[in-house]
């Protein structure tokens, strides 16, 4: 048989070649595999795979300590969520497992100098002999020491006060601006002994809040939770996420909040809704008696721009819906409202009869602390050490940061020679603006001790456990103290060598002490310490994201209140101050405005772009926000740039309008830096804080400022 | 994964306006669970990837009468989705067991026709490459894949979750899921509150009786699209809202 194949054959074999593998599974299967080929790209990241399991730890990235229950897959975290049932972490904290692996991390010493795009590596040795030298000539006359504690309270600053305690001219001092810092106002008008203060927000009825961010989580309260049983006042100028959420916002002119207070003190006096009886008769209440008179509601009113009426009905429900408590508070970016701001604040508390009662402002005594009776270095106010007098600064920002201008640092350098070292685990922050800085561990991979923070009622302490190993290059910071000590001849007697040794130092006090409770996150329940057979368990327990509280004080001492904090009839300058001065035409208010979660962190999650970069809703830093009839009378319109300037210098911003500020204020958006998000950019570069100049009480919460064009 | 033919639900959610006070924590932990990639540097409202959006509105009054809302907007979940008709690739599918509405990666072939029908604004397009920073990318959540470049992407309702709670039932030989066991990572971080989550078809839920009180409602209703996001709040205004764009609102207001 002959078989041919013809032209005609080869054709009819290809077409239905091809329309049976079209009509087959494979070109369907190749597309498929293609499609997830082109997913697997050596360069896409891969989830990691692995063993799960769930930890629990403590939130160390600001001072509130929530419980954390981190999922771990192979060990490492891939999610944090809060361990309490019903309670939810922040923004920051839900991301704080990103921030081991933040691109800005310093991995090794540096030294910074300015103008440099890159930080020289050093190593750490370097930084000891530089820091010990300093203070050498510090001893020989040059100037003072001065660390800068951004997290007080803790062992490691106790640790600090230890070291330095051999140097006169040495101090520790709050970073400024730092949350709660406002109540350091309450030691000279109450008399404190060896007591401080704390705020019984829970249990308060009404709460009258300059400025505190209490909707935020600000004293750690759950204002959510609370909802039903409190009612909230708020005097603000910006409507913040904590004036939207007020039973009753008083939107005073920034830098009025003194002139609120002591009109609504005038009130509560005309009226006689309070009982005086322990106040009057002395000096400082007749000076008190003298500046309210002053302020009457209708002045008052016209120096803040509110209603009258406002004054009146706020200091009625203070007296009527007790317990009320008065607090002064941080504005999240735009520091401390000023001492004596601060005194006629706080001075309503006193006349309200709010010390030492539930709901009000109580005296507590402090943690133990982790060392004997040895002298320790006298603590300071930043603005107390004389300008251009400091030869070192030592910045502890191991356990957070702070947002405040530098130049609050810079005016107190000598000009003569100066240091400045920051021990942190960021190059962002104040660490970029040191001379060295030196990496520390950051959260998650060491123990970050909690102590009380400010507003709790009673000493408490959390411990923040590791999850990670510690990263190659990262240094101790009482092991570098160790160091230092070494170097510069220093006595640093003590067994303890690193930070988790002096925390176990204090955890052991606490435990011989034989008081208190340590209350378990997973279900509330408490155990006495005094049950507790060593203090290996109390460590154990804290540990586990335990935390332990002191037994409540039911017996206070008699205090002598001072309600004018010793300021007398200066007490009611400050108010006028602001609106006296004459300013030239076209002068703004500057008011800086962030956010509560993350303004205590050097370094941010590079997640956060979501909420800074990706969307609007809290815009991002250096945006100057202006009331849409403002900028009119000005000439600008929305999405303009334009120079924003201020007595500190200029700097080009993004204009947006919003009805919801105040007008003849200029709000400058105070977010994360993009080397905080992450961003590799020059250490040191100029911020929206650098505009910022404080006054002489330290407050950068309002500043004068001009917008021009181009 | 163990499978089991569970109860058909159609999860919905409703948003409480009048709690919700902007924090951010929604968006975040939408963005920590589902891998979305930080922003490169050039990205910016327009390119970013955040498939929980919170908008803020106001009452259009001055200051200080002046007040303003945050909504939270992501994937509506509609009853008639406009982008499934759309899509040429069938890369967008409702689900019959949950009622999602979900995007398959691998069959997007990215023409974005989607993010035009969309009248929420809810879906984004992956404009690059996902990347993290270096070590970062052992934080990821090994449930949820991560998308390459040129596909769109959405809220699926924390598809993840869904499947894990179904096995969890499977391995106890139930059929219905435990309410507790799925629950969206918007809906556990919010400290507020403000998001309830369940089953609309399960007239006993909280989301059902959300849904239907008298201060609920959707966003464009006219349209038709029937959403399975309600939002709720006592004042008028901010229900007024509603047949509001809210993305282009706050952008006209703020930025002229």
């Amino acid at each position: 048989m002959k078989f041919n194949v013809t032209r005609r054959d080869v054709l009819r074999f290809a077409g239905g070649a091809a329309i049976g593998t079209a009509l087959s599974p494979m070109p369907w299967n190749l597309t498929d595999d293609l499609a997830i080929w082109t997913q697997n790209w050596s360069w896409i990241p891969k989830p990691p795979k692995g063993e799960r399991a769930t930890r629990t730890t403590v939130c160390a990235l600001c001072p509130a300590g929530c419980p954390v229950e981190a999922r771990c897959i192979g060990g490492l975290p891939v999610a944090l969520r809060a361990a309490n049932d019903g309670a939810a972490l922040c923004p920051l904290g839900m991301t704080g497992h990103h921030l081991p692996h933040h691109p800005n991390r310093l991995t090794g010493a540096v030294g910074i100098t300015r103008g440099e795009r890159r930080p020289a590596a050093v190593t750490t040795d370097m930084v000891v002999r530089e820091t010990a030298r300093a203070i050498r000539s510090a001893r020989a006359g040059a100037g003072s020491v001065v660390v800068l504690d951004t997290r007080p309270g803790r062992s490691g600053s106790w640790a600090w006060r230890r070291l330095l305690a051999g140097i006169d001219s040495a101090v520790v001092a709050a970073a400024p601006g730092l949350e709660g810092a406002s109540l350091a106002s309450l030691d000279t008008m109450l008399d404190a002994r060896s007591q401080s203060f704390g705020l019984d927000l829970r249990n308060a009825r009404t709460i009258l809040s300059f400025g505190a961010p209490v909707a935020e989580g600000w004293g750690q309260l759950d204002l959510a939770a609370a909802r039903e049983s409190v009612r909230l006042v708020q005097v603000e100028p910006m409507r913040s996420r904590t004036a939207e959420s007020a039973d009753r916002w008083l939107p005073a002119r920034p830098g009025t909040e003194a002139a609120v207070a002591l009109a609504i003190a005038n009130v509560l006096l005309a009226e006689g809704l309070v009982d005086t009886t322990a106040l009057s008769g002395t000096d400082e209440f007749d000076s008190y008696l003298s500046v309210i008179a002053g302020f009457s509601p209708d002045r008052a009113a016209a120096i803040a721009g509110l209603a009258p009426d406002e004054i009146f009905a706020t200091a009625r429900e203070l007296a009527s819906s007790g317990p009320s408590i008065v607090v002064a508070g941080e504005q999240p970016g735009g520091g401390p409202l000023g001492r004596p701001a601060e005194t006629a604040i706080f001075g309503l508390n006193l006349l309200l009869g709010n010390v030492d009662r539930e709901g009000g402002i109580v005296g507590r005594t402090p943690l133990p602390a982790p060392g004997d009776d040895a002298p320790l270095t006298p603590l300071a106010r930043l603005d107390e050490i004389p300008d251009h007098s400091v030869a070192l600064v030592i910045i502890d920002a191991s356990a957070g940061d702070g947002v405040y201008p530098w130049s609050l640092v810079a005016r107190k350098l000598s000009p003569k020679g100066s240091l400045v070292v920051a021990l942190s685990p960021f190059l962002s922050g104040s660490a970029a603006r040191a001379n060295f800085a030196v990496p520390t561990p950051p959260y998650l991979e060491t123990i970050h001790e909690l102590p009380t923070s400010f507003a709790e009622p009673v000493a408490s302490i959390a411990l923040s456990a590791p999850l990670l190993p510690t990263r190659s290059g990262a240094v101790d910071p009482v092991a570098f103290m160790r160091s230092i000590a070494r170097a510069a001849g220093l006595d640093l007697a003590g067994e303890w060598a690193t930070t988790e040794s002096l925390i176990r130092e204090r955890v052991a006090r606490i435990h011989r002490a034989g008081s208190g409770t340590v209350t378990s996150p997973a279900d509330g329940s408490a155990t006495l310490v005094a049950e507790l057979s060593t203090s290996d368990e109390l460590w154990d327990a804290l540990l586990a994201g335990g935390r332990w509280s002191a037994a409540p004080s039911n017996t206070m001492p008699p205090r002598t209140m001072r309600i004018t904090g010793g300021l007398g009839t200066a007490l009611g300058e400050l108010p006028t101050r602001a609106t006296a001065t004459p300013r030239p035409t076209g002068t703004l208010t500057l008011v800086p405005r962030a956010t509560r979660d993350t303004s205590a962190s050097a370094a941010v999650s590079p997640v956060l772009t979501k909420l800074y970069q990706e969307s609007g809703l809290r815009g991002s830093t250096g945006t100057a926000v202006l009331n849409p009839r403002t900028a009119a009378s000005l000439g600008f319109a929305a999405g303009r740039n334009v120079r924003l300037l201020t007595a500190a210098g200029a700097m080009r911003v993004a204009l947006m309008l919003d009805e919801g500020v105040m007008p003849g204020v200029v709000e400058i958006v105070v977010a994360p830096e993009r080397s905080a998000l992450g961003e590799k950019t020059a250490p040191g570069a100029r911020t929206v804080l650098d505009l910022l100049t404080p006054g002489n009480e330290q407050t950068w919460s309002a500043v004068d400022a001009q917008l021009l064009e181009g | 994964m163990e499978s089991a033919e569970t109860t058909r639900a159609r999860f919905a959610m409703v948003i409480d306006l009048d709690r919700c006070n902007g924090c951010g924590a929604c968006a975040t932990a939408c963005a920590v669970e589902n891998n979305v990639p930080p922003a490169r540097p050039s990205a910016n409202e327009r390119t970013g990837l955040t498939w929980q959006r919170v908008y803020r509105a106001s009452n259009g009054r001055q200051f200080p009468e002046n007040r303003s809302v945050y909504f939270p907007v992501s994937c509506q979940q509609c009853e008639h989705p406009p982008c499934v008709s759309v899509c040429p690739q069938n890369a967008v599918d409702v689900s019959p067991e949950t009622g999602v509405v979900s995007q398959i990666p691998v069959r997007c072939l990215g023409c974005r026709y989607c993010m035009t029908a969309c009248p929420y604004h809810a879906r984004y397009f992956n404009w690059f490459d996902p990347k993290w920073p270096d070590g970062m990318e052992t934080t990821l959540n090994p449930d949820v894949s991560v998308r390459m470049r040129g596909v769109v992407e959405k809220c699926n309702f924390c598809h993840s979750r869904w499947q894990a709670a179904k096995a969890k039932a499977a391995a106890a030989g139930k059929r219905d899921l435990d309410p507790a066991d799925y629950v969206p990572a918007c809906v556990e971080a919010c400290p507020e509150k403000a998001i309830v989550f369940g089953n609309l078809d399960d007239p006993r839920s909280g989301v059902a009786k959300s849904a239907k009180s008298a201060n609920a409602f959707r966003l464009l209703e006219k349209l038709g699209t029937e959403p399975k996001v309600f939002y709720r709040s006592d004042r008028a205004w901010v229900r007024r809202l509603a047949d509001a764009d809210v993305a282009v609102q706050e952008k006209e207001a703020t930025r002229g």
